[in-house]
């Protein structure tokens, strides 16, 4: 589900997997900014996203 | 509460009426209740990995530099948050998703997801569509904003 397209909504409620296809990528981006963390502005960086 | 909102809560009220009343006696029933109290927990367990992630966060703002204790610190935290954010979408996507679907007509639904979308209190009503579309491809763009115009279209501002 995190990495597929969607092409249809048959009904309104079937726009939820795509917002969360949002929040996966955010969590993507934030696993990674984890590990890569080794600096203060790393760390602030990171605060920033999860601040969101 | 908009006259919208109160209507999505009122089917929304009646289906968990009667679907609590049918757990008694039914198994498959009983089984989609404790499922969905699963989801109740699960999404508990969620805001406790952002606390976790955030104290981590602020325990560190000032430092100079992250120690490798911390950097495992904080990464574990992440990573702990990130299964239980996936657990909370799984049980959403395989429990919560299909009984909406199954229960709340299709106008109910807009109504729902034009809350989700649409935020009537900014300035800029649009800011959660903005956000997410950078993540979504040309096709699932048109998609969202079709729905979000018929959720403007359905939704009377409050």
């Amino acid at each position: 589900m995190a990495t597929e397209n969607i092409h249809t909504l048959e009904n309104p409620i079937d726009v939820i997997p795509l917002i969360r296809k949002a929040f996966r990528a955010v969590s993507d981006r934030t696993e990674a900014m984890a590990a890569e963390a080794s600096t203060f502005d790393d760390v602030l960086a990171l605060n920033e996203t999860s601040a969101f | 509460m908009s006259h919208a909102d109160e209507e999505v809560g009122t089917e929304m009220s009646k289906f968990v009426d009667e679907s609590s009343k049918a757990a008694v006696d039914c198994p498959v029933e009983r089984v989609k209740w404790a499922l969905l109290e699963k989801e109740d927990s699960e999404y508990a367990r969620l805001l406790e990995g952002v606390m976790d992630v955030m104290t981590v966060l602020e325990e560190d703002i000032g430092a100079t530099s992250v120690i490798p204790r911390t950097k495992q610190h904080l990464y574990g935290q992440v990573i702990a948050l990130r299964v239980a954010q996936e657990d909370h979408l799984e049980t959403g996507e395989a429990m919560v998703i299909p009984l909406i679907r199954g229960n709340l007509s299709v106008e109910c639904q807009l109504e729902a997801v034009g809350a989700l979308l649409i935020d009537h209190e900014s300035d800029d009503q649009s800011w959660v569509i903005d956000w997410i579309s950078q993540y979504f491809t040309l096709k699932e763009n048109g998609l969202l904003r079709d729905l979000a115009s018929y959720a403007r279209q359905a939704q009377p501002v409050a």
